[in-house]
């Protein structure tokens, strides 16, 4: 295993100049994260039942004191903020658990037991979080479960905290913005397996935690690796201001569709006056784009929609609070708070849209657009996981797409083919590199990755190049003020010094499985048909299920699998029948003989569903990212 | 004086050499079809506007004759020959089509009194040649209603060339469009349409001669008129699919297909003719996922299954299908393997892309390696004349993971004209770049020469014989394309290179458009205008009152930004704006001539909205694109 590599005088200026801009002599945000604390879980290790940890905050000692040079300092601020650990009173009745994974989860009390609001995203953290609550304030039964949005950290531990048969008997009701399980589930069918794999470089999950490594994604620590399950929503929330009282606790709503996630809703609590932002106000701005790659969101609904929240509860509130990071207090802070995060969206949203209409492209605005000084100095307005950089290049492409207009930019030749042409051109690649040397030793770690990048690509055995970048990448990541940059950075350099590690963390769980309708189910399938191979054959399938008198039809040709619900003119070369309980085994393939294993009945031509089946092409969970 | 266009170069008389001997050119079914009916020609085709100046001109494009020219891609050549057929043509007893007269086709239908238009153009001046030459055929019918099928201005913007505003409000003439037509018809423009308008002079080269060095056709018709574009709101939104109606004696069934080529989109079904009309949703060339001029990215995974159902519902019934570009086709069997076939295309790139990202390849590399069955590249209507394999492909991966391609190397590049700098550095010199560029070209690797010179270019702008060469090679790659649009953005390069930038020369920014705008869209449109550093030390409120809607707004500028909201508000504002709605589009100008010209009133502070407009920074709209 390499050894990190100290942080270079350029990155060590950059760290001590940042210090002397930033307003760190504000240190409100750290009593607001220490207040109302009533116990810590101490050892914080939590263990699968086979003894595996699966999340450890306790791994974050190192974070005390001044930030060293291989951190910048206004990350390792947010990181020690976000590594705070504890059961923490929010008001007299709510209480939160933090620091138990990427986000947090919240405890409202009822009149008979408690309400969970966002129940982690594994079981095993959810149940540590709710044994501390237990510890501290009594053994309450779970009485109801809220999912502020679609994301596997606001649902992945339900399981932990209740049981599907409390939910299906009618005792545990579970509220969800309208349309939560679609895109909870989606998004592991399509681009799964990418983004996987690059939400291992996201989360930095194979660097070692410390100073040179992986010190906090900004939002959270890092993810947890447990159970992630998924109990459906029995309460749909539709419209803003709709009002629901579980277990005495009255609730309000705003809907926020198509912000931070695409179901997604604020809760008003009247009777504390108090204010679930979701995720749609954190300490940190936010991601438009994700670094693992994802649907682009809208900034210019997010304000508005932060607007309206200003407008509804503005004058009443006194706490708010979200799902990641630590409470507000106090009317005017507050209403400074929301009002600063709703103008950081909206300012990013404007200024990239009145400078793309003079021509710039998304790297241009980036680089030019400064943030008024009242933003600059909001610590909960920087960029720790959301970056400026890469949110303006998200709202260019958003409205304008990847093509910047230069015709230059439109057919140029993939990364190999302009890396052998770029190395040629510039030199050989023994030049390239001894000049890019030069670079890096003059600070322009920006400059050096591009060009070495092209070497890597052109010559990817060439030590010297991988070496050199992996320092390059290095120090990028020891200058980021982004938790996610960092580890993208960082986890750049391990696999140039120590090869590929694949995907650690994996999100497809059985639940999540059991949730895929069947027409995401036959997506699925369709995006794995290897075309080239597939275009000689035409094949019919009719799937019938059962027990949802539901009847499908799947028919592949020109290598493209599609389907219908309709009815057909023709008959089907191969019908699969099955229950809808047993219709998720589809997700393994269509072997016939695997099927009928898993209870399904295949007639007709097995033969040709069996081709079908020899056809899938599977995602590579290992692919390469810093070398072709 | 321009520039004198180039010969071709040996490698692309050699390409189109190949393209004539892999394609299926003896297949003259399409000439057949889009001849097939006519009955007659309108002689000579220029249609002047009321000041005189030529809007339209089919004639120009009758050098498509005969065998292509080594400049012009024969296939290109080949599309261009069919959709530069123009007059009025029978499509079935009772159904007309007016082509070659716009971008789009229009449609009438006879009906017991009078006719139903489906789509009315560009421009209110074709519109009405259109209907004239209809009607010098056919008959002085009445107008008894038009139908909008989507969104896009060549399918609405002719509308006051067949009917008045009168017409409908009177009730005399119904308007039909899907639900959510005129937001999205009118909110195009708002906000990136000034670089969106400069880039659509590109794409469809207006500025460019016409002719075989020059451009030959857009691909999806030959080019836009350049008329004067109205909007008549509609009166019946159609919402649902299998939603029938009975017009003028006419039976209309409808399918709805939101979010596919437009946002608000849908297909008609003539059961009385055994007619469909597909809308933009199955035409002859494989459309844009992402149109070259910028725009937010499509769903091929909808509008592969919206045509799904469209088989499903008709398939067993239609004889004919039209759509509102290009040729009918005939005949129940071959009308379903087109719509089959393009389905195919749509769900094919789609589900490719997805499986060969879910390896870990980029956009442009799925883009390269992507290979379409014979079926599909030897189908003529599903090759790529206006999308293209390659763009489309690299919209999907932008579609589903963004911007970023994973590799840390490209997460922060520098600017396009610091990476030149350093490129032409390590190359030994911008003269150095240039001869590297000029061996590219003498080679034929002109995707590498326009990515040097490119460099050089905007390493030093006034380098000429940098300069000379990207034209050059924006040229060769022009003339190489098969695609009508990345023909005409290669030669507009060239052009602006050679001659000097040419602006916009078409503005769509139409008054009935304007006069859509809901007040929000209004707000918008001045936020993203204001000069963020400018700004952020101007503090404003202002209550805009609409007299004639009973509309309350407050909008107010802090942090640089412009926010709005139409709930109450605690604080005064500074002045109050009472406006007319339709006077609204006055704020902008901001001055108190201009206001009192609209009508509008303003009491308070008289200075209020001057601080506002101050700080506004309208866009460029002859910012550079080939040059930094």
């Amino acid at each position: 295993m390499s050894s990190p590599k100290p942080a270079t005088p350029a990155i060590a200026e950059q760290q001590a100049e940042l210090l002397g801009t930033l307003p760190f002599s504000d240190t409100q945000d750290f009593d607001d994260a220490a207040r109302g604390l009533l116990g810590r879980r101490t050892p914080n290790a939590v263990t699968k039942p086979d003894g595996t940890v699966v999340w450890d905050n306790d791994t974050y000692g190192f974070l005390a004191g001044d930030a060293p040079d291989t951190v910048n300092p206004s990350l390792w601020r947010q990181s020690k903020l976000v590594a705070e650990q504890g059961l923490f009173e929010v008001v007299e009745g709510i209480y939160q658990v933090r620091g138990f994974d990427l986000s947090n989860v919240t405890f409202i009390e009822g009149t008979t037991g408690v309400i969970v609001l966002d129940p982690l995203i594994s079981t095993e953290t959810a149940a540590a979080a709710l044994a501390l609550y237990r510890e501290h304030r009594g053994d309450r039964p779970v009485t109801g479960i809220i999912y502020t949005h679609c994301h596997v950290d606001h649902f992945g531990g339900v399981k932990g905290v209740t049981t599907q048969e409390d939910v299906d008997a009618g005792r545990v009701p579970v509220v969800a913005p309208a349309g939560f399980t679609e895109p909870a589930v989606a998004e592991n069918v399509y681009a799964g397996t990418a983004m996987s794999r690059r939400a291992g470089y996201m989360y930095g999950a194979a660097l070692a935690r410390g100073p040179q490594g992986q010190v906090g994604a900004g939002l959270g620590q890092t993810t947890s690796t447990g159970t992630v399950t998924l109990i459906s929503p029995t309460l749909d929330i539709t419209h803003t201001g709709q009002e629901e009282t579980v277990d005495d606790v009255r609730m309000v709503f705003q809907m926020a569709p198509g912000t931070e996630a695409p179901a997604e809703m604020l809760i008003w609590f009247p009777d504390h006056r108090a204010l679930c932002t979701a995720e749609d106000a954190t300490h940190t701005l936010h991601n438009l784009l994700t670094l693992r790659g994802a649907v682009v969101r809208d900034p210019h609904a997010w304000a508005n929609y932060l607007t309206e929240t200003i407008d509804l509860f503005g004058a009443d509130v006194e706490t708010v609070f979200a799902s990641h990071h630590w409470p507000t207090w106090g009317n005017a802070r507050i209403v400074e708070y929301l009002g600063t995060q709703r103008d950081l969206y909206a300012y990013l949203h404007d200024q990239t849209l009145r400078l793309l209409n003079k021509g710039f492209v998304g790297s241009e605005i980036a680089e030019q657009l400064p943030l008024p000084p009242a933003l600059e100095n909001a610590w909960h307005a920087r960029g720790y996981y959301g970056s400026v950089s890469h949110n303006i290049k998200a709202i260019y492409q958003r409205y304008m797409g990847w093509y910047d207009g230069n015709p230059a930019h439109l057919w140029q030749h993939p990364p190999v083919e302009q890396g052998k042409r770029y190395v040629e051109f510039m030199g050989g690649a023994d030049a390239v590199v001894e000049k890019a040397r030069a670079s890096y030793d003059a600070g322009d770690f920006r400059w050096v990755a591009e060009v070495l990048s092209h070497v890597v690509f052109a010559q990817p055995d060439h030590a010297g190049a991988k070496e050199l970048l992996a320092d390059t990448f290095e120090q990028l990541g020891y200058g980021a003020e982004n938790g996610t940059w960092r580890s993208v950075y960082l986890s750049g350099a391990t696999e140039l010094r120590e090869g590929n590690f694949g995907t650690p963390t994996q999100t497809a769980s059985a639940d999540i499985v059991a949730h895929l309708s069947p027409e995401m189910l036959f997506d699925a399938l369709a995006i794995q048909i290897d075309g080239p191979k597939a275009w000689d054959h035409r094949v019919t399938a009719d799937v019938v299920l059962t027990d949802a008198d539901a009847r499908y039809r799947l028919r592949l040709a020109n290598g493209a699998l599609t389907y219908s619900a309709r009815p057909q003119r023709d008959d089907a070369d191969v019908t699969i029948t099955t229950s809808r309980a047993n219709l998720p085994a589809l997700a393994g393939g269509l072997d016939p003989a695997r099927l009928a294993a898993a209870g399904i009945e295949v007639g007709g031509d097995t033969d040709a569903l069996a081709k079908v089946h020899g056809i899938l092409d599977p995602g590579d969970p290992d692919f390469d990212i810093v070398t072709p | 004086m321009p520039t004198a266009p180039k010969p071709a170069t040996p490698t692309i008389a050699a390409q189109q050499q190949a393209v004539r001997d892999t394609l299926p050119f003896s297949d003259r079914q399409d000439f057949e079809d889009a001849t097939r009916g006519l009955v007659a020609r309108r002689t000579p085709n220029a249609v002047p506007n009321a000041a005189g100046d030529v809007v339209w001109d089919n004639d120009t494009y009758a050098f498509l004759d005969g065998e292509a020219p080594d400049t012009v891609n024969p296939s290109l050549w080949r599309q261009s020959q069919l959709s530069a057929v123009e007059g009025l043509f029978e499509v079935v007893p009772g159904i007309y089509q007016v082509r070659g007269m716009d971008l789009s086709n229009t449609t009438i239908i006879e009906g017991d009194t009078g006719v139903i238009v489906i789509d009315t153009l560009l421009s209110n001046e074709t519109g009405a040649a259109a209907l004239a030459l209809y009607r010098e055929h056919r008959g002085d019918r009445p107008v008894s209603a038009i139908i909008y099928t989507h969104s896009h201005a060549d399918h609405f913007g002719g509308t006051k060339g067949f009917v008045s505003q009168e017409d409908v409000d009177s009730g005399r003439v119904r308007i039909f469009a899907p639900e959510g037509f005129l937001e999205h018809a009118v909110s195009e423009n708002v906000y990136a349409g000034v670089a969106m308008n400069r880039r659509a002079a590109y794409m469809y080269g207006a500025a460019l001669a016409r002719g075989p060095q020059g451009q030959v056709g857009a691909g999806l018709g030959q080019t836009i008129s350049t008329g004067e574009v109205s909007l008549i709101e509609p009166t019946d939104l159609v919402s649902t699919t299998g939603h029938e109606e009975v017009v003028d004696g006419v039976r209309l069934v409808f399918q709805m297909a939101p979010g596919t080529e437009a946002p608000a989109e849908m297909l008609i079904y003539l059961p009385d003719f055994h007619a469909l009309c597909a809308a933009e949703d199955a035409t002859h060339t494989l459309h844009n996922l992402l149109t070259l001029r910028g725009a937010v990215v499509r769903d091929p995974h909808a509008w592969a299954h919206y045509l799904t159902e469209t088989i499903d519902l008709f398939g067993g019934d239609v004889e004919v299908v039209f759509a509102s570009h290009h040729w009918p086709t005939w005949g129940r069997e071959r009308v379903v393997t087109f719509l089959q076939n393009q389905r195919d295309i749509y769900a094919y790139l789609h589900d490719q892309t997805l499986r060969l990202l879910n390896k870990g390849l980029t956009g442009p590399e799925i883009a390269e390696e992507i290979t379409l069955p014979p079926a599909l590249e030897n189908a003529w209507n599903a090759r790529g004349y206006y999308g293209s394999v390659s763009h489309n492909v690299k919209a999907i991966y932008q579609r589903y993971l963004g911007w970023f391609d994973g590799n840390p190397a490209h997460l922060w590049e520098h600017t396009p004209v610091e990476r030149a700098k350093r490129y032409a550095k390590l190359a030994g010199g911008v003269d150095a770049l240039v001869t590297n560029a000029r061996e590219a070209f003498d080679a034929g690797d002109f995707r590498w020469a326009a990515e040097a010179a490119n460099h050089a270019v905007f390493a030093e702008p006034d380098h000429a014989a940098a300069r000379e060469l990207l034209a050059d090679t924006y040229e060769q790659l022009g003339y190489g394309s098969e695609n009508g649009t990345w023909r005409d953005f290669y030669l507009s390069g060239a052009t602006e290179l050679r001659d000097g930038q040419f602006g916009t020369p078409t503005e769509t920014n139409a008054p009935d458009v304007i006069a859509n705008l809901s007040p929000e869209m209004l707000f918008d449109a001045l936020a993203i205008q204001v000069n963020g550093p400018a700004a952020w030390d101007v503090t404003v409120a202002i209550d805009v009152v609409v007299s004639d809607t009973d509309q309350r707004y407050r909008v107010w500028l802090t942090n640089g930004v412009l926010s709005y909201s139409a709930a109450p508000q605690q604080g005064d504002a500074d002045a109050t704006i009472t406006s007319r709605r339709a006077a609204l589009p006055a704020l902008a100008a901001g001055n108190p001539e201009a206001l009192a010209a609209a009508g509008i009133e303003v009491t308070g502070d008289a200075t209020a909205l001057g601080r506002l407009t101050a700080v506004l920074d309208p866009g460029d709209k002859n910012f550079s694109i080939v040059t930094p």
